[in-house]
């Protein structure tokens, strides 16, 4: 592999890591884009952070005990769902 | 033959779309509270997150992750999106929501769920001082510089620590998947 490949794919892999855990710019995003060679990225570090949040959420809530949506927020996501 | 619930909401059924806010709703709240800190913000990307799962649902592929790893990601982007929009507000409200009023069933099914457990016993093998940068970053939603600021520990630092972790979790996950399809890579 040549360096420069090298170092593309390692500033693709920096992209990606950093989308899951902050999100990119829009400079970034065109840069990922670019290296990519698609705007259709699968992200694997992407369900990584989200797992790793998840676990954490359940972790928090064994500890700390859980709490539920709000009553209105509920409703409201009710209907939307029924589309009334 | 059993299908998932967003498997019965891509094939039309309504009232799969009922039994999706029913099974996540807590979870996706409890992520987006958390993570954005403000509840008028959370409940609009509870919202939002939750637009996107059911028109998401033909794009669930069950042999590729669980339901609720496919909920958490769309989760994770649309909170992403929406802090970076807006900056986050700290936790200084008092949580208006009742606590542990969550449906049990729901509870269970998720804490009982294979990939969450796996990165459970992760996190719990992790030095505490690691997890809890990890924790600030991807479940609170801090920036790096607020964590340092918070720790009073270098930004480099906090940044080596959550690029690591996230890395070191995903190497450990992918090891017990392989473990668990017998060494299969």
């Amino acid at each position: 592999m040549s360096k420069q490949r090298k170092s593309d794919r390692a500033r693709l892999e920096e992209l990606l890591i950093e989308q899951a855990i902050n999100g990119l710019s829009d400079a970034q995003q065109a840069e990922l884009d670019y290296l990519d060679g698609s705007t259709h990225h699968e992200n694997p570090y992407m369900e990584t952070a989200a797992l790793i949040q998840l676990g954490l959420a359940v972790m928090d809530q064994s500890a700390h005990g859980a709490s539920a949506m709000p009553s209105a927020l509920r409703s409201r996501l009710q209907r939307l769902s029924t589309g009334n | 033959m059993a299908t998932t619930l967003l498997e019965q909401v891509a094939a039309g059924d309504q009232s799969a779309v009922g039994k999706v806010l029913d099974q996540y709703g807590d979870l996706v709240w409890s992520l987006a509270r958390r993570f954005l800190g403000n509840s008028p913000e959370a409940e609009d990307a509870v919202q939002d997150i939750f637009i996107a799962v059911w028109s998401s649902a033909d794009r669930y592929k069950p042999e590729l992750a669980s339901e609720v790893t496919f909920i958490a990601t769309i989760a994770r982007r649309r909170l992403i999106d929406r802090l970076r929009k807006n900056s986050r507000t700290p936790d200084s409200e008092t949580y208006d929501e009742s606590i542990a009023s969550q449906n049990p069933d729901s509870v269970n099914r998720i804490t009982e769920n294979v990939e969450v457990q796996n990165v459970v016993r992760v996190l719990n093998d992790m030095p505490a001082e690691h997890r809890e940068i990890l924790s600030l970053s991807v479940y609170e939603g801090y920036s790096h510089s607020e964590i340092a600021d918070r720790l009073d520990i270098p930004l480099g630092t906090v940044k080596t620590r959550v690029r690591r972790g996230l890395i070191h979790i995903r190497e450990q996950l992918r090891l017990e998947e392989r473990e668990a399809n017998g060494g299969a890579s």
